[in-house]
């Protein structure tokens, strides 16, 4: 039986972003079982089924909790093939709102993660009229940190989230050079 | 030009001359992709001289490539065939493409028997990789990297 999904929201040059369905749930876990994807996140380590229950509770509710913000499931336009997701999201418990993504192996080094997540920070300055959006990663997330960068954050050296200390960017509105 | 099947056939999967119906559908696409995608999409090209029309040259993502390339594409009306013109636009759009969209690769895809659009491939610095699937049959394919990257 075909997927009834909704349509997509956001549409960069190669890749196609809709809201999260509950069908989805096997496809988020091929990140969130998979070592490479999961090395920087959080503990470093692959989600169990149960972990894996919470997160995609989370991610199918959390546009409901935080109207515009959420998590948006991102397929190729080409072949509609899931690459993964990219996120727009309050930072752990503190009040800035970061760019997230994590995609599937598979989907590394095609400049996906550029290309998505500088939609992101033109969706956050925009049409959400953000003042600052901020990206963190592991200190070790070289590639991930790069990404930041093409996609407009600069360097703001290291910050306090998730409990963790992390490698922090950020961009302000009006300072995006492009 | 779209009309003219000596320039169609070799485009994509092998179009027949378009009527002028489709041909006005296509141009709407056209403007709306690259009002979409900035740096992307389609160029109208003319002659500085005079100003006529000597067809279009710009990038596109190449559909379901394993690497998620960006092609190069042109196409100019018959009678602007051999006279270097595609060569200038491809160079121009190649240039574009590394500078100024930052692509680390760019690759163009051609009918095994379109010599003369391989040859402006390798005039602007592409080399043949590979022959592989695309647009539903066996081309050639071209690339070049960005020489900073």
């Amino acid at each position: 039986m075909k997927r009834v999904v909704p349509a997509p929201w956001l549409e960069t040059l190669r890749l196609a972003m809709r809201e999260f369905v509950p069908d989805d749930s096997d496809d988020l876990y091929r990140l969130n079982s998979d070592p490479r994807v999961m090395r920087f996140i959080g503990d470093g380590k692959p989600a169990t089924r149960k972990r894996h229950a919470d997160i995609m509770r989370r991610v199918l509710g959390y546009t409901r909790l935080y109207p515009d913000l959420g998590f948006w499931y991102t397929t190729r336009r080409d072949t509609g093939a899931f690459v993964g997701w990219f996120t727009l999201k309050y930072c752990g418990k503190s009040p800035d709102v970061e760019i997230g993504y994590m995609l599937l192996p598979d989907a590394w080094g095609l400049g996906f993660a550029t290309e998505g997540a500088t939609a992101m920070v033109r969706y956050g300055f925009d049409d959400l009229e953000l003042a600052r959006i901020i990206g963190v990663t592991h200190p070790k997330n070289l590639a991930s940190q790069h990404v930041l960068q093409k996609a407009g954050l600069r360097d703001r050296g290291w910050g306090r989230y998730y409990d963790r200390r992390l490698r922090l960017f950020a961009a302000e509105r009006g300072s995006q050079s492009r | 030009m779209d009309g003219d099947e000596r320039v169609m056939r070799y485009i994509g999967p092998g179009l027949p001359g378009r009527t002028r119906a489709q041909t006005t559908e296509a141009l709407a696409r056209m403007v709306t992709y690259a009002a979409a995608h900035p740096g992307y999409g389609l160029l109208h090209a003319s002659r500085h001289d005079d100003g006529s029309f000597v067809g279009g040259c710009g990038l596109y993502p190449l559909p379901e490539s394993d690497t998620a390339d960006i092609e190069i594409a042109y196409r100019l009306p018959r009678d602007c065939w051999g006279r270097g013109y595609a060569t200038e636009m491809a160079r121009a759009v190649l240039d574009h493409g590394f500078a100024t969209l930052e692509l680390a690769r760019i690759v163009g895809v051609t009918h095994p028997d379109n010599l003369p659009s391989q040859r402006v491939l390798r005039k602007i610095g592409m080399r043949e990789e590979a022959s592989a699937v695309h647009f539903g049959r066996r081309m050639s394919v071209f690339g070049a990297v960005h020489k900073a990257a």
